[in-house]
This record gives structure tokens, C-alpha cells and sequence, in this order.
């Protein structure tokens, strides 16, 4: 982070003073304000150096590394199916989808697909988890503004996608729920009304949420023309997501390299205007009704078929024949104890994930290890935005803008 | 004369221990060391649905002056354990700590170069919630847990000065790292948690569904819960034993 350190570390102190405007001739020292790395604000262990000025912001320079758990490092010893519950962990509001973009390089790298009932079970899950994590971002988001109420509604709903993941996969939390060539289990007709009953809640409840804040004084005053972010300024910053398409740059994966079956879906990739922190938050919530509508389309043209590819070397015999015949038996013992081994070569693969882009480059050496597995995290790279969107700005101005690019901290350490 | 004053001061003093201990018991002010993915079930746990204000809990306080009993959430790295070193002592006596998740009870999925293998290698620890992340219904038990501990006789510093001393175990556990540490230190919570009653939810429509979550999902407490919908998929999979 290279913005604005200068005038942290280079100036001496005596040189820090300025002399006030408005011909008094009094003198005045920047202030330097350590926030975090355990705030309520900073979304985890987030350390800001703030260089102010009175209240205003002279320099940002955020600090990481407070929960840098070596997840590239462990991948190299774990085999492809033990690095998904790692991935759970990396972006953990939105596990399910980390599990699917990881699973999809995986099967990039070894050159397979999955099953078409598959892929729809990927998309319906992924459309639940961006849902679930933009209730959170904005959910907390206002409450570090001071909107409590909305934080406790969006608390309830997501309460209700966890159970639906939890009858899914089985956890509320870390779905884990990928394999290679498939998913690890089939959605039944249980699931499906679930879900189903979700979609027709589900509108109202948004509709609150913008009765909470679209419209409320105090919300606007807070983040309108606050943290400006130029469409120009998004690109040259490579920022993903929603931050970007906030900035007013109609980027979505989804719909320029469409992967998985989302190019046969019917849906609008919302944008905002001015850049600022209410347009982020607009593109949010109108990703949420988007994302409704593809888990409706999804669910309606649900393709019945396997689940998993039908390659004995790839997915696990059923238990019936495992238990019965040798060379099932012997497929079964190869998948668990060995993996599912991947051919040498390299692969980059990126989806879009609810904070961003998500990428993943896998090196491959013939075994069921990556050689090497580097994570291109959207929120490491977003949180690179917060000092130009800062600086200059009153030191409120940073927790709002804070909130709005939407990080978690262990994407962004990794 | 003497002896009637004793014992009327002794009385009085239990008493008063006594009136103290409940007051303490059911105002626990929490600090959320929220570091990483538990931090977000902890979160839930002080949300709408599990509502830690029915156990006095509500007031989370982020500065560790006011607060009295941490509840850590997440991986602790080298970089950050100094930082919960110092917000602990911060917080004024008596003072109190649950360890949320399997990362702060030993480490857990986390064997690398940058993890602290277990808050207990920093701060003292009063009751370990393994699980990763663990059910909100275990972090609610962790802190019945911890009221339970404040109404015992036994002073928590005093425990805790000697970490090796012989401490009240929970002997409901399961995960048998969990039992190594505990042997050392604190309790445990045993997965699952103890039984809490949900409270009632309302369906869309507005009409009660006792016992039953709004939208027709059944909760994981529950017969016929989610945990079922496991137990029929496992066997659908592994089929049913013969």
C-alpha cells in the first residue's frame, strides 16, 4: 500500500506542523489514530493507521496480516477434496460458492465437467450464499452506521438460508459440499419447496429493507457522494464485483465468460451511477432480487440425471457395490486414500464471487496435490480502494466506506 | 458476644456473596474478540433468531473495560496474539474467557508455520467450545457454562493462577483433543450443546408454528429437523443397514 505513506513515515514531526487558515497563527500537529485491529468496524482484524488532520483524513494505510492462516501453503499438502473445507474458510460468508470456484478450476485442471443436475445444484447454492453475504455486508454495514434494526432483520433471513443450506449440505456455516465432477449430494423435492418457500419470502423482506434505508435521511446523508470511486479509478484499481459495478462498469462474469449454466438464464446485472457508497449499496440489494430470479429459473429447469460424473476413477462408487464387488472396493480405497489425481499442467480459473472476482491458479503435477494453488482473493484487492476513497474526507467517512467495499479478512490474508 | 458477631457477619457476608454472584451471573457483558469465521456464529447467536439477551448477555461491549468475560472467536495468528494478550489484560477482575471454535481449543485445521496452537498457549481459558465453527446452541452453553461458574464457590482467578491445579470438568465431551487440553484447564462443551428451548416462530402468514421454523424448514432441534434430512440422505447413499 503505497498511497499516502509518506506522509505517515517521512515527515518529522516538527515539519507536521501547519499553521491554521484564517490569519490566527496558531499551529497545529496531524494527529496519527491506530484503528483496529480490533474494532468493531474494520469486519475482523483490519488495522487502519490513520493520519488526520482535525477530524479529516489525511492518510489510510491499512495493515494486514492479523489473520494470515497460510491457506496457499497448507493447499500444497492437502489433496484437492481436503482443500475444500479450506476454501469454506477463506471467504466465510459466502462458503459455498469458494467451494464451488475452487472445485471448477479442479475440474478445468483435470479436464472433466460436471453433470448438468449438478451444475444447476452449483448455481442455486452460489445464488443462496451471494444472498446471504450481501444481507451480512449490509447488514453490518448499517449497523456500524448506526442502523441497528436492519442488522437484526437481515439476521433473521439469513437464519432461514442456513437452514436451507444445512438441509442441503448439512452445515449452516461450511458447506463443503463440492467434490470433484459433482456435488456431494442430491437436492431432494424436500429442499426444493424449501427453497421454493424462500423465493415467494423472500421480495417482501427486501422491500423492507429499502423502506429502512433506500430512502432514510440519515442513511443517504451518510454515504451519498461519499467514497467516490471514478469508473476509470475502478479499472485502473481492479476492483471486482459489486464495488465495480457500483463505479458504473457493467462487469459480470456471470455474463461475459458465462461458466457453469448461467448464460441460459434470464437475468440483469445492475449498476450504479456516481461511484459512490450509496451506489454500492444499491447494486447490492438489486443483486439480491437478481439472484432470486436465477435460483427460480434454476429450480425450474432442474435437469434430473446424476449428481456426480459416473467415472469410477472420479466420484465414489455407490456403498452397495463398494461393499460387493473388488474393483469397486478398489476404486473406493484409491478415491479416499489418494484423491483424485489431477494431470500435470496449469490452470486459472475465475467466477464470480459475491465480493468479486475469485480466481484460482492451480499447478498440477500428475498427483492429487496442487503444486502450487494461488488465490487471487476480490477482497484483497478491493481493499487497495479504501485510501483513495478516504483521503481528503472526515474520519465518519471511513467506516462508512469501509463497510461499502465489503472485505472479509480471511480472503484478505488468506 | 464475640461469637454471635462472627456469625452474624458471616451470614451476612454469604448472603451478600450470594446476592452478588446472581447479579454478576445473569449480567454478563461479553467482549467479542471476534477474529474470524466464528466470529459470525457469534454474531448469530447475538441476532434475532438465538437472542443472547435472554441470558443477560445483550451488552457486548467492544471496549475491554467494561466487559467481563471475552469470547473468542476464530484463528489466532502470531501476529494477533499479542493483541488478545493485551486486550485480556485490559479487562477489569474477575474476568472470564471461552475459547470459540476448534482453532482456539487446539489449533485445529490450521497446522501452519503462522497459527497459535490453542488461545490456552496465551490467555487462560475457562471453557472450550470445540466445533468449526461451532452451533450457536454451543456457544449459548459455553456461557451457561460460565454463569454456572460464577455462582460456584470456586473464585476463577484462583483457578487460574495455577494453570495446572485441578479444575471442575465437564466429563460430556467428545472430541478427545478437547479432553487433553481440559484435563489442563477449563470445561468443555460437548457437541451439541445442551438442550435450549427455541423460542416460538411465526410463519409468513403470520400464524404460530410451534416448534417449527418460519417457511416450513424445520430446525435442527427438531424431530424430522434437518439433521434427519442427514440421516435419510446418509442412508440413501450408504443404504439402510441389513
Amino acid at each position: 500500500m503505497k498511497t499516502g505513506r509518506s506522509a505517515v513515515t517521512l515527515t518529522a514531526p516538527d515539519e507536521a506542523e501547519t499553521v491554521l487558515p484564517g490569519g490566527s497563527g496558531l499551529r497545529t500537529k496531524t494527529f496519527t489514530l491506530n484503528m483496529g485491529p480490533q474494532h468493531p468496524s474494520t469486519h475482523g482484524v483490519l488495522r487502519l493507521v490513520l493520519e488526520l488532520d482535525g477530524e479529516q483524513v489525511l492518510s489510510c494505510v491499512p495493515h494486514m496480516g492479523y489473520l494470515h492462516r497460510a491457506m496457499e501453503k497448507l493447499a500444497e499438502e492437502k489433496t484437492f477434496h481436503q482443500f475444500v473445507p479450506y476454501t469454506d474458510r477463506m471467504d466465510y460468508l459466502s462458503p459455498f460458492h469458494n467451494n464451488v470456484t475452487f472445485m471448477l478450476a479442479v475440474e478445468k485442471l483435470c479436464g472433466i465437467e460436471a453433470p448438468p443436475r449438478a451444475q444447476y445444484i452449483r448455481t442455486v447454492g452460489c445464488e443462496l450464499a451471494r444472498i446471504s453475504n450481501h444481507l451480512l455486508g449490509i447488514g453490518t454495514w448499517a449497523l456500524d452506521i448506526g442502523a441497528m434494526t436492519v442488522f437484526f432483520l437481515m439476521f433473521r433471513e439469513r437464519e432461514i438460508i442456513y437452514n436451507l443450506f444445512e438441509m442441503l449440505t448439512g452445515a449452516r456455516m461450511m458447506t463443503s459440499f463440492q467434490r470433484v465432477g459433482g456435488t456431494a449430494f442430491d437436492m431432494t423435492p424436500q429442499i426444493e419447496k424449501a427453497i421454493r418457500n424462500f423465493l415467494d419470502y423472500m421480495p417482501d423482506k427486501i422491500d423492507d429493507y429499502e423502506d429502512l434505508l433506500t430512502k432514510n435521511r440519515i442513511w443517504v446523508d451518510r454515504t451519498r457522494n461519499v467514497g467516490v470511486i471514478t469508473a476509470q479509478q475502478a479499472i485502473d484499481l481492479s476492483l471486482t464485483g459489486p464495488n465495480l459495478r457500483g463505479s458504473g462498469v457493467a462487469w459480470d462474469l456471470r455474463k461475459k465468460t458465462p461458466y457453469m449454466v448461467y448464460d441460459t438464464f434470464d437475468f440483469e446485472v445492475p449498476i450504479g451511477k456516481n461511484g459512490d457508497v450509496y451506489d454500492r449499496y444499491i447494486v447490492r440489494i438489486q443483486e439480491m432480487r437478481q439472484s432470486l430470479r436465477i435460483i427460480r429459473q434454476a429450480l425450474d429447469g432442474m435437469p434430473e440425471g446424476p449428481y456426480q460424473i459416473q467415472d469410477p476413477k472420479i466420484s465414489l462408487p455407490p456403498k452397495d457395490k463398494a461393499y460387493g464387488s473388488m474393483e469397486e472396493l478398489i476404486h473406493h480405497f484409491k478415491i479416499v486414500s489418494e484423491g483424485v489425481a489431477a494431470p500435470p499442467g496449469e490452470v486459472y480459473f475465475v467466477a464470480e464471487n459475491p465480493k468479486g472476482e475469485l480466481g484460482y491458479y492451480i499447478v498440477g503435477d500428475g498427483t492429487s496435490h496442487p503444486y502450487r494453488c494461488h488465490v487471487r482473493s476480490p477482497s484483497f484487492i478491493n481493499l487497495r480502494a479504501l485510501p483513495p476513497m478516504v483521503e481528503g474526507r472526515l474520519i465518519a467517512d471511513v467506516i462508512a466506506a469501509l463497510g461499502s467495499i465489503d472485505i472479509v479478512l480471511g480472503e484478505v490474508d488468506r | 458476644m464475640a461469637l454471635e458477631k462472627e456469625v452474624l457477619s458471616r451470614i451476612l457476608t454469604t448472603k451478600l456473596d450470594f446476592a452478588l454472584k446472581w447479579a454478576r451471573k445473569n449480567s454478563v457483558w461479553p467482549m467479542p474478540m471476534g477474529i474470524s469465521c466464528c466470529a459470525i456464529e457469534m454474531m448469530a447467536v447475538a441476532a434475532s433468531r438465538y437472542d443472547m439477551a435472554r441470558f443477560g448477555s445483550e451488552v457486548l461491549r467492544f471496549s475491554p473495560r467494561q466487559a467481563d468475560c471475552m469470547i473468542a472467536a476464530g484463528t489466532l495468528v502470531h501476529k494477533m496474539a499479542p493483541v488478545v494478550k493485551k486486550i485480556y489484560e485490559q479487562m477489569p477482575e474477575p474476568k472470564w474467557v471461552i475459547a470459540m471454535g476448534t482453532c482456539l481449543c487446539t489449533g485445529g485445521m490450521f497446522h501452519s508455520y503462522s497459527t497459535v496452537q490453542g488461545l490456552d498457549q496465551v490467555i487462560p481459558v475457562d471453557v472450550y467450545v470445540p466445533g468449526c465453527p461451532p452451533r450457536p446452541e454451543n456457544l449459548l452453553s459455553a456461557l451457561q457454562h460460565i454463569q454456572d461458574l460464577i455462582s460456584s464457590d470456586e473464585l476463577p482467578t484462583k483457578a487460574r493462577q495455577n494453570h495446572e491445579a485441578e479444575w471442575e470438568i465437564s466429563r460430556l465431551f467428545e472430541d478427545k483433543l478437547a479432553r487433553v487440553r481440559a484435563s489442563r484447564v477449563g470445561r468443555v462443551v460437548k457437541s451439541g450443546g445442551r438442550h435450549i428451548d427455541m423460542p416460538e416462530v411465526y410463519g409468513p402468514d403470520g400464524t404460530l408454528r410451534s416448534g417449527d421454523s418460519p417457511l416450513g424448514i424445520p430446525t435442527a432441534n427438531v424431530k424430522g429437523g434437518s439433521v434427519d434430512y442427514a440421516a435419510e440422505r446418509f442412508e440413501r447413499r450408504v443404504g439402510a443397514p441389513s
